[in-house]
């Protein structure tokens, strides 16, 4: 008896993309990375570099409020844990395929809490939920704070969060139409 | 970024900051090979979309454990798939949303001939696979990646966190296994496999498989 493998087959390219398209919803970054919301963001608060006193001139960098620069992406955090490179608790918000722009920025503090919303980020827990059990689910106080490379992320906790993490505030500016 | 011409590794490592677009270059990069090992494990080609599916959102849930032969993640995903295929009831259920975000398939979008062409494709592979379920997951596991989806002996090594050699003694036993399954006296499954098919490996490009 030979064995007579069928020959190898390509996915149709509706196929293929209607997959795609199925596999990035459920994991939760296309679903949301395509809100087109124009709502305000709020914007951290701006420590004042009085209230701390003298400081080291980098120091006084990482504490203005700084602008986001990055519109490529933006993090929604899960916990006050800043993490390592792409490792840290919560999600990745980014638009699929599509052109990328401002509007993405000036959604994220509305797309973090959507997600905390939908209970898909959830306190305590570093990864993303995918199955959420209904709601209502707790969208706790955000924060919006510019990473270092320019980008926006959006962290869980009170208006100093960003400098105990050592972090901008971000600007009010970025926040603007 | 020159997206195509990026390493799995460094889309990976994009995957959860950039996610969008490294993981579409991925899911293009390999879904084909992972779309026709599934086919081969299950018999079906509708499930084996299915299965695709799941193994790549399996992929990105397990995003931060891939592991790299080279610089290539097919040999690790298609170890996903091995366990996707060998779960696929229990994973149906637990990807049950999922696999409810794809469409059905248009009639349009395969030619009669292609239906015609799958229908005999999963026809031909029932006996197959009675053959092959007579060997025991691991040696399923290591024939089906490396004689059917052309995998090297160290990357099936990789995928499957073995030595090399326990891959070598693994398929040398699954082979004269399968050929005891078969019933073929005159010729071995992997040369009778070999001489018959398409190569996998060129369908999917010499870069996927180094």
């Amino acid at each position: 008896m030979i064995i007579d493998l069928p020959a190898v087959r390509e996915l149709s390219e509706q196929r293929r993309a209607q997959i795609l398209q199925a596999v990035t919803a459920e994991t939760g970054s296309a679903r949301f990375g395509g809100a087109r919301r124009r709502v305000a963001i709020t914007a951290g608060v701006a420590v004042g570099l009085t209230a701390l006193g003298t400081g080291a001139a980098a120091a006084v960098d990482k504490l203005q409020a700084r602008p986001v620069t990055n519109t490529q992406t933006a993090r929604c955090y899960s916990e006050v844990v800043l993490g390592h490179g792409g490792d840290f608790p919560g999600t990745s918000i980014s638009q699929a395929g599509t052109s990328r722009g401002p509007a993405q920025v000036r959604d994220a503090l509305d797309v973090c809490a959507s997600l905390w919303a939908a209970g898909i980020l959830q306190a305590g827990n570093p990864s993303v939920v995918n199955h959420p059990a209904s709601g209502p689910h707790v969208v706790p106080s955000l924060v919006a704070c510019t990473m270092r490379d320019g980008s926006a992320a959006i962290f869980p906790g009170p208006s100093d969060t960003c400098v105990r993490l050592g972090l901008a505030p971000m600007a009010a500016s970025s926040t603007t139409n | 970024m020159d997206w195509d011409a990026a390493s799995d590794e460094d889309l990976w490592h994009l995957v959860g900051q950039e996610a969008d677009r490294a993981f579409e270059t991925l899911f293009t990069r390999h879904a084909t090979a992972v779309y026709n090992h599934c086919f081969r494990r299950t018999g079906s080609w509708s499930v084996a979309e299915d299965l695709v599916s799941i193994v790549f959102l399996r992929a990105w849930q397990m995003r931060r454990q891939v592991r790299f032969s080279g610089a290539s993640a097919l040999p690790w995903l298609l170890a996903v798939g091995n366990n996707a295929c060998r779960n696929f009831e229990r994973s149906q259920r637990r990807h049950h949303r999922l696999l409810s975000r794809i469409a059905e398939p248009e009639e349009v979008a395969d030619p009669s001939w292609v239906v015609d062409a799958k229908v005999d494709d999963e026809r031909r592979m029932g006996p197959i696979l009675v053959a092959l379920r007579s060997l025991n997951a691991r040696e399923q596991d290591v024939l089906t990646m490396c004689d059917w989806a052309g995998l090297s002996y160290a990357d099936a090594a990789v995928a499957l966190e073995i030595p090399v050699g326990t891959v070598r003694s693994r398929l040398s036993r699954a082979r004269q296994r399968l050929r005891g399954a078969v019933g073929d006296s005159h010729a071995s499954p992997e040369e009778a496999i070999r001489s018959k098919r398409k190569p996998v490996a060129a369908d999917i490009g010499p870069g996927d498989l180094k």
